[in-house]
Parts: structure tokens; sequence; C-alpha cells
């Protein structure tokens, strides 16, 4: 602390306005002593900003602490999903079997063809050891029920069946998935076990003999919603969500910035606008799951619209996007400066003119953050889409609006509710994709926003 | 003028006008005092009688000077050199219908002798005296014209030959009146038409010093020479 | 031009009675009075006094504002402006506005001047388009500046240019009358020069008409001058009279600069 001679210029006015007004204490105090009394205020003040600034940090500490338990947790329980288990199994394809004349694969005589039953039997010529059906049939559910299908579509794709014994590699079921990526507790009692005993023999010669890898699941991302883990993907959900949220921006971004420019410009001051606009401000509070009741009632109630169907999921998000667009947007056309109004009127432009040549091109990027800002909520909605029904077992990528679908988040509820382990780290992992959308459209967000903005 | 224009050319123009109607001012009152002066020798009563009406157009000019450098400045809010343009341009207008009027005074005063038909006093200067006087006048209004200080200094410097010969004048006449009682009437109205001349040099000093404060935006520091004696004259 | 001596020609613009009312609250009470053809009017006095209100009446600006309702005529061309028959987007293609701060378009220099010629369908073709736009430019005093970047940016410009940039861009359309709400007030010393010289010349095409809180302005520019107080009309005369010998001691006590 250093003492700096303030000088005494202003005493003689205090003390005149002192003498006159009777004004006692610090004011009319010389310099010095004011000064020093205020000197010695600082120490506690600057204690008391120090303190909010603990405060602050400690705050955001504790925010960043949660945020990194939750991506820990799920990263950690999600990222063993990228992987599927293979098992390798020596196959004898009966060609004649398969093809036809010509010696192509005939398509009929393929979809006929018991590839499970050729698949286990190869698989169990392996094991010779085991006999006994119900010994071989715990055999067989170590590979994926779905193994045969499999094996069948590797043939299709290769458009050839290879003469004599050829090593294919299938989906192992998803409980050896599970032990193989280290999930499953083989110490516990047999019984609380998905696993017996025997069939860990089986998997320990599997893995001896290295008859079993580790590939990447692209199943995830390039099939939709199946029975058993080791063949479900997100593609179905991703659509679904892709094709509502279309929907969702053709009908709410033109609605939305219609009814914000009426308001703006348009509506004549009175109580029916000022009713109007607090019920737009409310709306945007409103749980989304009223939105869903709305959803159901009038959309699949009333009018009849299909099930589960995007078309329908879209236009309930679009309701519930509204209120939220409608704000940006009038935010946007109000930080357009009044003199550009101004200017384009006094040349004779109509007030419509004026806001589609000048206005709505200036609001634009704003309109953009807000609407991008908007989907990306939407994108995450649950409740209202498990009330319009977009909550149904789909197997199929749907294909039209109409078609019955799932979205995303849907997807990951229903997969996190099911008992086996293999859907539990894949909802983790579905959580990762939509965490991943959703912060790839805020940055584009924040970047538009960088980009186009004015200095006006 | 070497100066550089506004960017109102109303401004310009304004100012230009002004100054035209100064410059008309000046010529008719030079050419007043000129014509009065050799009237004087002449004595001719038509032309007196001009001199005397032609006076009128020099209140009316003066006049409208005055009005134009209030609408200027009422206007035109000029500064600096514009401003100094302005008032002395006022200033120059006022002196120089004073010196019309002194000329019309000798024009007056040179019909009273004419009309009594007395002669003119023998070995007169007045006609060198009035010469002076007018050339310090052109010399001074050239001086305005140009704004050149240079040459209002030199013209102010220049009356102190008016005042020499005025004091010599003076003596001169009233020796003539001392010597003949008769030409005494006479004797009076040069004494008053060589004051008269007298004053006008130090109009045109006057105007000399505007034309400097124009310039320079201060009049002439040095105080003038002057040499008029004639207060001091007690006896013949 | 010699802003002083200027013969009146017949009146273009006669405001009569006009009285404006923000709500409950009247801003401009029964202001009567005749504008000049081809010339150039100021209207002066303090902050709050209406003058720009007034202004604004002449191409129904004030419609913008929801709770303004202006009573009186305006009569140009023996029509009634202020009546509701009148459309006010075809009265802005005959009485422009240049306003106080430079509001060019986020767009080109060309696109500026010419979006009033298109809205209004006045060029057939890009030929005659260039033409309006260069003609406009000209008697901006602006064409020597900009002439080789016509599709810059307008924001690029000086707050001069800028402002001369809103003047061709009102001119571009036409207008027989102009008006002009402080057009200086936010420029430097020698823009607003520019400026008011480029209205001196502007005045032998347009009718001006400029509220300025300036006096200096109003007395350098306006051939005629009104001075307004709360709102009334006070005195209305030649420039010079006004500046020289007003006949009303408020306006004395305005132009001496002894009240507000």
């Amino acid at each position: 602390m250093y003492h700096v001679n303030w000088g005494n210029d202003m005493n003689e006015h205090r003390n005149t306005l002192s003498s006159s007004s009777g004004v006692a204490g610090l004011y009319s105090a010389p310099t010095d002593v004011r000064m020093a009394h205020i000197a010695a205020g600082l120490k506690k003040r600057r204690a008391a900003s120090r303190r909010l600034r603990l405060y602050g940090i400690m705050a955001i500490v504790t925010a960043i602490g949660f945020l990194c338990i939750l991506l820990t947790t799920i990263i950690s329980n999600g990222y063993t999903a990228l992987q599927q288990t293979e098992v390798a199994v020596v196959i004898e394809v009966p060609a004649g079997e398969i093809l036809d004349d010509t010696g192509a694969i005939d398509a009929e005589k393929s979809r006929n063809f018991n590839w499970a039953g050729l698949v286990k039997r190869s698989f169990r010529k392996e094991f010779p050891e085991v006999t006994g059906m119900l010994e071989q049939r715990s055999l067989g559910e170590l590979l994926s029920a779905n193994a045969g299908y499999d094996l069948r579509l590797q043939i299709e794709d290769a458009g050839v069946v290879p003469t004599g014994p050829v090593t294919y590699w299938v989906k192992a079921s998803d409980d050896v998935d599970m032990l193989m990526k280290g999930r499953m507790d083989r110490t516990i009692d047999e019984k609380m076990r998905r696993i017996k005993d025997d069939q860990l023999v089986w998997f320990d010669k599997i893995v001896a003999k290295d008859n079993i890898r580790l590939v990447f699941n692209s199943t995830f991302f390039t099939m939709a919603d199946s029975r058993e883990p080791e063949s479900a993907g997100v593609l179905g959900a991703i659509v679904g969500s892709a094709l509502a949220l279309i929907v969702t921006v053709v009908l709410a971004l033109p609605l939305a910035v219609m009814a914000a420019v009426y308001l703006e410009y348009f509506a004549p001051p009175g109580r029916l606008t000022d009713f109007i606009e607090v019920n737009v401000n409310n709306l945007a509070a409103v749980p989304s799951i009223v939105f869903g009741l709305l959803g159901l009632a009038v959309f699949l109630g009333f009018f009849g619209m299909p099930r589960s169907a995007p078309l329908v999921g879209g236009m309930v998000l679009a309701l519930m996007t509204l209120p939220t667009i409608i704000i940006a947007t009038r935010a946007s056309i109000r930080a357009v400066p009044s003199s550009i109004r101004d200017a384009a009127l006094g040349l004779g432009a109509s007030p419509m003119q004026t806001a589609l040549d000048h206005i709505l091109p200036l609001a634009a990027p704003g309109i953009l953050t807000g609407t991008i800002i908007g989907i990306a909520q939407a994108l995450g909605e649950t409740a209202p889409l498990i009330m319009i029904g977009m909550v149904a077992f789909i197997v199929d990528v749907p294909a039209s609006f109409t078609d019955p679908a799932t979205a995303l988040p849907v997807q990951i509820y229903i997969w996190s509710d099911s008992a086996e382990r293999a859907f539990y780290e894949r909802s983790s992992l579905a959580i990762m994709v939509l965490l991943l959308f959703l912060i790839s459209m805020n940055l584009a967000a924040v970047m538009l926003r960088r980009k186009f903005e004015k200095k006006w | 003028m070497e100066e550089q224009q506004h960017i109102s050319t109303a401004f310009d123009k304004d100012l230009l006008a002004l100054n035209e109607m100064v410059q008309a001012l000046g010529s008719l009152a030079i050419a007043q005092f000129e014509t009065a002066i050799d009237a004087l020798a002449t004595q001719h009563l038509a032309t007196l009688d001009q001199i005397i009406s032609n006076d009128a157009k020099l209140d009316d000019l003066e006049a409208a000077i005055h009005e134009k450098a209030v609408e200027v400045i009422a206007l035109r809010s000029p500064h600096a050199k514009d401003l100094r343009q302005v008032l002395v341009a006022l200033k120059i207008a006022t002196i120089l219908e004073r010196t019309g009027d002194y000329a019309r005074n000798i024009a007056n005063r040179t019909k009273v002798i004419t009309q009594a038909g007395n002669e003119n006093i023998p070995g007169v200067n007045i006609g060198r005296m009035g010469q002076v006087a007018q050339e310090m006048l052109h010399d001074v209004m050239r001086a305005y014209d140009r704004h050149d200080a240079e040459l209002a200094l030199e013209v102010w410097r220049r009356d102190i030959e008016v005042d020499h010969m005025h004091t010599a004048f003076y003596k001169e006449v009233l020796a003539s009146m001392a010597r003949d009682p008769n030409l005494v009437a006479t004797g009076a109205h040069l004494l008053f038409i060589a004051k008269n001349i007298e004053r006008i040099g130090d109009y045109a000093t006057g105007i000399a010093e505007q034309v400097h404060f124009l310039v320079h935006g201060a009049v002439p520091e040095d105080s003038r020479p002057k040499a008029d004696r004639t207060s001091k004259v007690v006896g013949v | 031009m010699d802003s002083t001596t200027k013969p009146t020609d017949a009146s273009k613009l006669k405001p009569v009675d006009v009285s404006v009312f923000y709500g409950e609250k009247q801003a401009l009470y029964d202001v009567s009075l005749d504008i000049d053809a081809k010339s150039v009017t100021s209207f002066i006095g303090p902050s709050g006094c209406g003058k720009s209100t007034f202004l604004r009446c002449f191409n129904r600006m004030n419609d913008v504002i929801p709770s303004c309702r202006v009573e009186g005529q305006i009569i140009m061309d023996d029509v009634d402006l202020n009546s509701p028959k009148i459309d006010p987007v075809l009265l802005r293609a005959r009485v422009g506005m240049v306003f106080q701060k430079p509001n060019p378009f986020p767009k080109t220099i060309y696109e500026n001047v010419a979006y009033g010629p298109r809205i209004h369908g006045l060029a057939a073709n890009r030929q005659e388009m260039d033409f309006i736009v260069e003609d406009s430019l000209k008697k901006a005093g602006l064409w020597k500046e900009v002439s080789d970047r016509l599709n810059d940016q307008a924001t690029g410009l000086s707050g001069g240019q800028q402002q001369r940039l809103c003047i061709a861009r009102a001119i571009a359309v036409g207008p027989d009358v102009l008006l002009m709400d402080e057009p200086c007030s936010a420029l430097d010393p020698i823009a607003t020069s520019i400026i008011e010289e480029l209205i001196s010349d502007l005045q032998n095409r347009f009718t001006i008409m400029i509220v300025t809180h300036s006096m200096q302005q109003a007395a350098r520019v306006s051939q005629k001058t009104a001075y307004f107080h709360l709102g009334k009309l006070i005195e209305y005369g030649d420039t010079k009279e006004i500046f020289t010998r007003p006949q009303n001691e408020q306006t004395e006590a305005y132009i001496s600069g002894k009240i507000g």
C-alpha cells in the first residue's frame, strides 16, 4: 500500500458546503482523512470479491465435475459396443441346394434353405465330444440366433458358393459377446449367470484355438432394431428421427417466421395481441408430454393418422418447436435497426416488401440459429413421441413418412429397459451418437451466428 | 485574391458582392472628391451642383453595404478572415461615405466662393494638397482590393505630407487675410476646405488601418507620424 | 445559388390546421403554412418542439407509429395528403425522405440506389436502371467518388458519402419533394458543408424541407424558416428576416440562444 498525496483542493469547496448546510461527517473531512478511510475499507472489499470469485469457481468446478462423471460413465459403458464378437466356423455349403442350373444363386432356394441348421451342424463338428440334445442346444447357444441369416447374406453378397469347407466368421451370441468383452462376471454362482459352466469350458476352448475375434460393429450403424442385441442397430431410429425432424422443420419454420412477422409488424396493438404474445411465450415452457397428448388426441384420434409415423411425430415436434422459433425470430427482427425499416418505407416500399426484402434477410442468421437450437431440442424429445406411438418394435428401416418408425431417444429408452446386458452397452453407444448429433448442431448454430453477425 | 474558395459557393458570392459594393462606393467617393478639387479651379457651377446632388447616391450605397454586411453575418456566421472582411467592409463604407460628405462640403463652399465672385487667393497650394489626398485614396482602395497590407502601410505614412501642406497653407491664408481684409470671407472658406482635405487624408489612413487589420488581424502598432501643427499656430 | 434573393414560386404544399396526437398527448397544435415550390424551407426549434413530427406528416411516416393520429389537411396539387383515400406507398414515391443517421441498406451501392426504382417499376431494363443510378448519383454529387466501385458494399463508405448515397437513393425515385430530417447531425463539419452545398444545387429541382437543430445551418441553407416551440408554429418568414429582425420575442430569444 502506498500513500498518495491527493491534495486538498476540494476541501475549501466542501468546507463552504458543510458550513452552509451543516453537513458533518466524512464528506466534509479533509482529503487525507477521507482517503485513509476509503483505503481502510478497501481490504474488506477485496476480500469480498475474492470470496465471490471462489464461489464462482467452485460452482463451475462442480458443474464440470458432474459433466465429466456423466460422460465418463456413458463412454465407459458404451465404447465396447463398437465391437462385435465373431466366431470362426468351418462350413461346407452344399452348392447343389443353393445354386440353380446356370450356377448362380437361386433366391428361392436360398430362402428356403436351412442356413441356421447348417451353421449349427458345422459348429458342432468342432466339438465332437458334445453329445446329447440338451448339451448340443447349449453349445448352439454360443452362436447368434441369426448366425444362419448372416451366413446367407455373406454367401448371397459374394454371389458364388465356394466348394469345399471354408472358414466363415459368424456373430457370437450376446452373452458370449459380453463374456468376451469382460463384462460378465465368471466368478459368481452359476445359477445367477447367463453363461453356464459347460458353455464357459467351450468358450475357453474357442479362445484357445483363436477362433474368436472382435471386429468393428458395423451392424450397429447399418441395421434397424432386432430382438437379438448382436443384430440390433440404430439406423432405423436415426432415419426415423431424421424423417420426423424434416417434417418438423418444414412445418415449424415457415409458420413460426410468418407468425413472428405478423406479431411484430401487422398485429394491431390491443388486448388480443397481448393475449397471443403471452400465450406464445408460455407455450415455450409447456411440458413436452402435453404436446404428446395433444398429438394422440387430435392427430391420431380425431384425424386418424397412422400411428408411429414420422409424419405425426414431426407434427407434434413442430408444435413444440414453434414457440422457440417464434421467440428467436422476433428477437432477430427486433435486432434489425429501425433505420433500415424507415429507409425502405420512406422509399415507398409496402410493409410486406420491407419485411421480405430487408428485414428477413438481415434477421436470417438469428432465425437460423433459433431454428437449429429448436431442432436440437426436438431431436432429444422422448415423451411426446412415446405418446403417439413411436415406441414400437420396428425392424425395418422406415422408407417413407408414413411407415412406422421410431426415434433415436425412444430407441435408447426401449433398449435401456431390456434385460440383456448387451442392450445396455448398446444404449450407451446410442446415447453417445445422440450427444454427438446434439453437440454438432449446437456448434453449427454458434458458428453460423459468428459468421453472419453484423456490426451495426 | 489568392485565398481558397468556400465549400459553399453562395458564401463566396456574398463576400464578392460585398467587396464589389465597397469598391463601387470607393470609386464614387473618389470621383466626387476629384471633381470637387477640379471645380475649385474651374468654379463651374453646374458641376458643383451635380456633386452636391450625387451625394445621395453614396448614402444609399452605404446603406446597402450595411444591409448586406448584416445579412452575411446573420446568415453565414463568418469567422477569422471572413469575419474581419465583413467588419472592415462596414467600417470602410462608413469612412467612404463621410469622405463623400466632405467632398460635398468642399463643393458647397466652392459654390459660395464662386457665387460671391471672389477671386481665388494667389499662391494657393490647395490643388496640390487635394492631389496628394486623391492619390492616397486611390492607392488605399487598391490596397483594399488586393489585401495588400504593405501598400496600405505606405499610404498610412504618406499622410504626413498632407499634414505638412495643410500647416503651410493655413499660415499662408492667415497671412493673406491679414494683408487684405477683403479676402477674409474667401479665406475662411478656404481654410475649411483645406481642413476637409486634410480630414480626407486622415480618412485614407483610417482605411489603411482597416486593410492592415483585415490582413494581419490587428491595426498597425506604431503610432502614426502626425505633423498637423495648425492647432498650434498663434499668430501670423 | 444565392440563398436570399430567390423569387418565390407558387406554393407547393399547404398544411392547414395540422395537429398531431400521440394517444391522448397533443404534439402539434393547428399548424398552417405555405411551402414554396423549388426552394428550401427549414424548421427550427428546441428539442421536442414537434418539428420532426411535422416533417413526417408530409410523407405519412407517422402512420407507422401505432398511437399516432394526424388531423388537419395537407394540400399538394389540390389533393389532401392526409386523407385516408391516399395510399402512403404512392405518396412516398412523390415525397422522398432522408434521415438523421445515414441508413444505407447493407447491399451494394448500385443496389441501394436501384431499390426504389425497382419496386416502383421505373426501369424497363438494365440499361435504363444503369442510367437512373448514374444520374441520381451525379445529382447527389457522389458519382465521381463511386463510379468505379458500384458493386462495393455501401457500408464501406464514409459517413458523408453514405448520406449522399441516401440522398441519391431518395431522388432516384423521382420525387417532387424532399424531406430531410436533421441530415447532417451525424456528420463532421466538412461533410456537412458538402451536403449543404448539395442542397443548394438540389433546390432547383426539388421542393426541400429540412429539419435542423442548428440555426446556423438553417440560416445558410434555406430561403424560408419556420420556428416551432412546444408544438406551436411561432413564426414563419424569409430566413433573412427571421435571422436579422424576427418579429416575435420568442423567436428572437431562441435565435440569440436565450432559451433552450
